[in-house]
């Protein structure tokens, strides 16, 4: 809980085990295989709850989220999508043999926009087009989460804090969720959706969670790679990992 | 710094990560061929195992790690980009530590 408890017994049981809080984040892992069962609707409140409750600059809270659970919404944007993909990989997409011709057009793609080019979505790219990567991988639930572009300061990173809270909100309920970035392609590249819903000015799309009951028992710890951390105390700086 | 696009397809600019099954613990439940973000891994002769452990696609996510029932998959080694992808300051894999 929150109550400062610095006492040498105290201490020594937390480094002894992690809180419950920390095993939800350490445990989490993005899950892409979902039971058909729907969300029990009060669950998906208590999300947004986790979400309206993210802290953000200047308190301005610049997020709007939209829950879907109709699946002819949510199988029309993963077509929306996987078109999307198809096209682009007609273009770009110079690994498949006989098609190293669109290496010079990917190239120059990639210099436009390296993040979204970078080896591991330009894979994902194919595999979306034909199916074999779902968008939300069968999720009976999808939170989209669009930005307040009139917000205070940087309203993509609170949109961030905001869903991740709900991330750990729903791991922690035993709920499985995946960070879904490859839809902001159905609110970029086409107007199907934005007028669909009903989004316009001054909402623009950040990302999507998609939501529910894991099969198997997915969460758990792995390994992950350290990073180098500066660190400076007492005069001095050292790196740890 | 106008730095390079390494080719996607060349293992020496572009390593994916890899993973091991250990095929004596593995059931051929085929969870973790399932939940895969890069599709990686298949099931042959009713055990899972990395379809192409050089040009995997593999992100070293751990996903089949976590979801395997019989703990039959490690990770040997994460995913390495290079020229206008380069990470940099990455140490060794660690599980989850508490430093108490």
């Amino acid at each position: 809980m929150l109550k400062r408890n610095n006492s040498p017994e105290a201490l020594d049981r937390l480094g002894g085990e992690h809180t419950e809080t920390e095993q939800v984040i350490l445990k989490r892992r993005s899950v892409r295989l979902y039971r058909p069962q729907q969300v029990p609707e009060f669950m998906v409140r208590r999300i947004l709850e986790a979400g309206r409750f993210a802290p953000s600059a200047g308190n301005g809270q610049p997020w709007k989220f939209v829950v879907l659970r109709d699946p002819r919404i949510i199988d029309g944007i993963t077509a929306t999508v996987a078109g999307l993909c198809r096209l682009f990989c007609r273009f770009i997409d110079y690994t498949v043999p006989g098609k190293a011709w669109r290496l010079p057009l990917a190239k120059l793609f990639i210099r436009l926009k390296p993040g979204d080019l970078h080896p591991v979505p330009f894979g994902a790219l194919p595999m979306i087009a034909d199916g074999r990567l779902g968008l939300y991988h069968g999720a009976p639930t999808v939170i989209l989460i669009f930005k307040n572009v009139r917000g205070i300061s940087n309203v993509d990173l609170d949109c961030g804090i905001a869903g991740q809270n709900m991330v750990l909100a729903a791991h922690s309920m035993g709920l499985g969720t995946c960070w879904v970035s490859f839809t902001k392609m159905a609110f970029t590249y086409s107007g199907k959706w934005k007028k669909a819903l009903g989004i316009a000015h001054p909402y623009k799309f950040v990302s999507s969670l998609a939501i529910g009951w894991p099969q198997g028992a997915p969460d758990g710890m792995i390994p992950r790679p350290t990073h180098a951390v500066d660190w400076y105390e007492d005069g001095t700086k050292r790196q740890v990992y | 710094m106008f730095e390079k696009i390494p080719r996607y397809d060349d293992p020496t600019a572009t390593q994916w990560g890899v993973v091991a099954v250990d095929q004596g613990k593995c059931s051929g439940c085929a969870l973790c061929v399932k939940i895969c973000p890069a599709d990686a891994l298949k099931l042959d002769g009713k055990r899972s195992q990395m379809i192409n452990p050089v040009h995997s696609g593999c992100i070293a996510c751990g996903d089949c790690l976590a979801i395997c029932s019989k703990q039959a998959i490690t990770m040997v080694r994460g995913s390495r980009f290079s020229g206008l992808f380069a990470g940099t300051g990455e140490g060794e894999l660690a599980l989850p530590r508490l430093f108490g």
